[in-house]
């Protein structure tokens, strides 16, 4: 008689399993584009992640205010084309 | 169309980080520019599909840190092990009388020889005390170990280690001497 695996024996834990190494990777290519970058755009693309308004930018980026949205706009072009370039599209 | 606008101000607009006057300019002339229009798109998918993966690499769980060598983890585990013998081990006192432990010392039988062999004075063999026990420092179960001799205080405190395929010591005896 052979084993047949039933829905009850599947491992439940594989699934998130899956998704975990699938976050690493997100993690890690996300790493890798900005440390490509150059580390001002890193920067503000880090900041504006974490949170921070265009003032709280300009504060800590020693920038005019005027300059974050130009500054915004060029990091998240450079780093949607790098990674697009090493990874293609998918998220 | 004259007056358009640079793609700093569109991304700010796009974050709503400009002030009221200027947002409903730049809003007015949106709806009157295809071009701008077209670019503020483009600017807000982007920023929309930057801002997604940022967010999930945040939620993604920290990468776990180097693992420490395995020579590391041996000498900690060694240091750490000689620390808890020379807390286990009592002081020696010179006052304190040396317990006699008793022992039946069976001589060996005479042989008999075809001429008496002259008397050689031999010293008593040195009674060996019983070995110590080991004492457990974890209860991990280990297929193999080998055995550390370590001593400190140039010799006069020496001790067993068990040290497990981990690098680790998993038992201790004490040696006295």
């Amino acid at each position: 008689m052979r084993y047949a695996p039933t829905a009850a024996s599947a491992n439940s834990a594989e699934p998130e399993a899956l998704e975990r190494l699938l976050a690493e990777e997100r993690r890690e290519r996300v790493q890798r584009v900005l440390a490509a970058l150059k580390p001002r755009d890193a920067q503000m693309l880090l900041l504006r992640s974490s949170g921070m308004s265009y003032r709280e930018l300009a504060e800590t980026l020693g920038i005019q205010l005027g300059s974050v949205g130009s500054m915004m706009a060029r990091a998240e072009q450079e780093f949607e084309r790098r990674y697009r370039a090493r990874y293609g599209g998918h998220l | 169309m004259k007056n358009c606008w640079p793609d700093g101000d569109l991304r700010a607009y796009i974050d709503g980080e400009l002030a009221s006057d200027a947002r409903a300019t730049i809003g007015a002339h949106l709806e009157a520019c295809s071009a701008c229009g077209a670019r503020h798109r483009e600017l807000a998918e982007r920023a929309a599909w930057v801002s997604a993966v940022m967010a999930l690499s945040e939620n993604a769980p920290e990468i776990p840190a180097a693992r420490p060598r395995r020579w590391l983890v041996g000498a900690v585990g060694l240091a750490a092990s000689l620390g808890i013998a020379l807390l286990l081990l009592p002081k020696r006192a010179p006052d304190r009388p040396t317990p006699v432990v008793a022992k039946v010392v069976v001589p060996p039988a005479p042989v008999q020889t075809a001429a008496p062999a002259p008397a050689v004075h031999r010293p008593a063999p040195r009674r060996q005390e019983p070995p110590e026990e080991f004492l457990r420092l974890d209860d991990e179960p280990i297929e193999t170990a080998i055995i550390v001799r370590v001593s400190a205080d140039n010799g006069a405190l020496q001790a067993d280690l068990i040290i497990g395929p981990d690098g680790r010591a998993h038992a201790i005896r004490v040696v006295r001497q």
